[in-house]
């Protein structure tokens, strides 16, 4: 009997210690088709507030389709300057692996002499996940989007700058903007062009239609830009060209009753044709009675 | 002549095919029962079940379902329009195929329609149709016309058939059960076949014939309209109606000549089907044959020609996924009997008959191309979704039920050739009447 509990236990002992070492494999095959995608931006808006935003998902290294968000991921978002740490908030992620904070206008700064701004999304490590960070650095600049008819020329202005530590303004050079429309699912880009002397210029000539006011909504963006990050600013004009609006198309085929024509033409063809078949069968019938019995010959005699 | 005696003889010639069974047709009719039953077993799951154990799914709704009514349904109307021509020009041939083209047209127009049903999810709701029809829809036309086209087609299959039974009701050699005779008496109508009933008989007849020609060619145009009124690319074609009804008109001559070559070798009646009709119908599927190439070139050229996305979206899923069934259908279904034809030498009943059956297949299975790969290629793929949600595979339910219908038309033709003569007796007496006819008294040919 010993010997018998003796081997059952053997065997136990290794089925769990197949079963465990399967296990571990199995964990360590799943983390290592993931890859981590931590993805901290950040856009200046257009009423001068600042939006940081970070994604935190799970990538399929192999199919790049299948995502899994971290979700609940505390992630402190920290205003830098050398080794000086500001918490401005600590944000927990949504079900898509997002957390955003919105910076308000009046938002102060740790800055460097050049007037760069520092800003960090940290994650902690947890028992589960690595820890994840990720920098920004950028320089405060202030857009000024103008829309204006000089000389009957829809003209388009933007003027850039930026302040230094004395707070005066220093026009910005060299950088790219873009200008855009908005519309009902995306914006249309409508030119872009280089800040030159802290100013860009274009005539507006294209026709498009506004909404029902004949409003438009134009955008001037930096984007993805190496010192200024992401910038945006917003103006609504009444540029929109005039546009009918489109009589609404009434397509009888769908109304609730068919139009009167469909019916004519349908009856009129099955009485046709129905008219047709009882003709037929009232035929048959006065054949039938038209036979005289003493027509009649009988059957046909066999042989 | 003598009119009795030769009924006499006819009846005597031809009662073997409606007295005897022997164990070969007893056999070949317990198969198709088999068959019968073992569609009806696939119908009893599909009910219960439901559409889940088909292959039709939410991207691909029609499958082969759909295809089997579009070409059983073409091939009735083909015969409708074949039979009606031949009976109101009076053809002198009509007399050895007519009643193979009758049967054959009421037949398909009975077993299409219900492959159509198999596609409906809910049966239960099938009276909505009836109830609340909306007048607008191209399927409501097509339940109006299918509906008034088989009507019509009885009464002319009916009209047809009185001579007949009258000639067998009136044969007592004839050895069938009382009920046969009672049924032939009854379907008989009274008819004696004097000269005032036989012009009234023609002149119906005649009437008749004009209106299953109209019929034929309103009703598959409707049927063609079904997809051609849609937006879906593949189908949105202007040419789609005259397209359909030659279609239909091909794959009705096929079957016409595949059933001809059938009858004539089993029953042996090689005197009354003869080689000069498998000649002019062979020329006749010649000519189908390449106005539908015609047709199926110019619809895929101007889809290939304009070049708008989703046509080109759908012809790579031809070309691609499709590749060797496109082949088939559109080339070797064209090409082959169009070679086969164009010979003289290949124009025997058994070449025509070759290229008959090559046809009937091509157009099945460009009737499939029709549906199935157009389907796969909607205006809007769904995303995100199983793979089999996208693709269109038939299951053995489809397939067990898709043999069932031609089982049934196999059964009811033998059946119905079991109990009517397949040659038309009196047609062959009223032919012999005007040929003596015309050599007693010349003058009435000019």
């Amino acid at each position: 009997m010993k010997i018998i509990n003796n081997k059952l236990s053997r065997i136990i002992v290794i089925i769990f210690a197949i079963a465990s070492v399967i296990n571990t494999y199995a964990q360590e095959f799943v983390q290592d088709n993931y890859r981590t995608f931590y993805n901290f931006s950040m856009l200046k808006q257009d009423d001068n507030t600042r939006s940081l935003k970070v994604r935190y998902v799970l990538q399929h290294a192999e199919d790049k389709t299948v995502e899994h968000p971290v979700y609940k991921a505390q992630i402190k978002f920290i205003n830098k300057l050398d080794d000086q740490e500001v918490i401005l908030a600590e944000v927990l992620t949504s079900k898509n692996g997002i957390a955003t904070l919105t910076l308000p206008e009046n938002q102060k700064y740790l800055k460097d002499k050049e007037g760069n701004i520092t800003l960090i999304a940290r994650f902690e490590e947890t028992e589960k996940l690595e820890a994840q960070e990720e920098e920004i650095m950028f320089k405060d600049i202030f857009l000024d989007f103008n829309l204006a008819e000089i000389d009957s020329v829809k003209t388009i202005t933007l003027n850039a700058y930026t302040l230094n530590n004395k707070g005066e303004q220093l026009l910005v050079e060299e950088t790219d903007v873009a200008f855009y429309i908005g519309g009902m699912l995306s914006k249309m880009k409508i030119n872009d062009g280089t800040l030159e002397s802290g100013s860009y210029e274009f005539e507006y000539e294209h026709n498009l239609p506004g909404d029902e006011n004949g409003l438009l909504t134009f955008y001037a963006q930096i984007e993805d830009h190496e010192e200024f990050g992401n910038v945006t600013k917003m103006k609504t004009m009444n540029w929109g060209v005039e546009h009918s609006v489109p009589k609404k198309v009434k397509n009888s085929l769908w109304s609730k009753n068919a139009p009167g024509w469909m019916y004519a033409v349908l009856a009129f063809l099955l009485i046709l044709v129905w008219a047709n078949y009882v003709y037929v069968v009232i035929s048959l019938f006065k054949l039938k009675k038209s036979i005289k019995k003493d027509l009649y010959k009988g059957p046909i005699q066999g042989n | 002549m003598d009119k009795a005696n030769r009924q006499r003889e006819l009846v005597r010639e031809f009662s073997p095919t409606i007295e005897k069974y022997s164990i070969l047709l007893k056999v070949w009719i317990g198969i198709l029962i088999a068959i019968i039953l073992v569609g009806f077993y696939a119908f009893y799951l599909q009910v219960t079940k439901g559409h889940e154990i088909t292959g039709m799914r939410d991207n691909v709704v029609w499958g082969i379902y759909i295809i089997n009514f579009i070409f059983f349904v073409g091939i009735s109307y083909s015969g409708a329009f074949i039979s009606g021509v031949l009976h109101y020009y009076k053809s002198p041939w009509k007399n050895a195929i007519s009643r193979i083209i009758e049967i054959m047209t009421v037949l398909s127009l009975v077993i299409g329609p219900v492959f159509i049903l198999l596609c409906i999810g809910r049966l239960d709701r099938l009276h909505y149709l009836f109830l609340y029809p909306r007048i607008q829809s191209p399927i409501t036309w097509d339940i109006i016309a299918i509906m008034t086209d088989l009507i019509g087609c009885f009464i002319f299959l009916y009209l047809t058939f009185i001579p007949d039974m009258a000639v067998l009701r009136d044969s007592q050699d004839l050895n069938v059960p009382n009920w046969q005779k009672k049924v032939y008496k009854f379907l008989a109508f009274g008819y004696q076949d004097t000269p005032e009933q036989r012009k009234t008989i023609h002149k119906l007849v005649r009437s008749m014939s004009i209106m299953i020609i109209m019929l034929a060619l309103m009703a598959y145009s409707v049927l063609a309209w079904i997809f051609s009124l849609t937006i879906q690319p593949g189908w949105n074609s202007t040419i789609f109606a005259p397209y359909f009804i030659i279609a239909g008109l091909y794959s009705g001559v096929g079957v016409i000549i595949i059933l001809m070559f059938l009858i004539r070798e089993i029953f042996n009646l090689k005197h009354y089907i003869r080689k000069i009709h498998f000649f002019a119908s062979g020329i006749i599927l010649l000519i189908l044959s390449i106005l539908f190439g015609y047709f199926t070139f110019t619809d895929y050229f101007a889809k290939w020609f304009s070049h708008k996305p989703d046509d080109i979206n759908l012809l790579n899923t031809l070309f691609n996924n499709y590749f060797w069934e496109f082949i088939f259908a559109n080339y070797i279904g064209v090409i082959v009997p169009v070679i086969i034809l164009l010979y003289r030498k290949f124009r025997t009943p058994l070449g025509v008959t070759i290229a008959a059956v090559i046809s009937v297949l091509g157009l099945w299975l460009n009737r499939y191309l029709i549906v199935v790969p157009t389907l796969e290629t909607p205006f809007i793929p769904i995303q995100d979704t199983r793979p089999e949600f996208l693709y269109y595979t038939a299951t053995w339910v489809e397939y067990a039920l898709s043999f069932t219908g031609i089982a049934a038309f196999c059964l009811f033709f033998t059946l119905l050739i079991k109990f009517v003569p397949v040659i038309p007796i009196q047609g062959i007496i009223e032919n012999e009447e005007e040929a003596e006819l015309s050599i007693t008294e010349p003058n009435n040919l000019q």
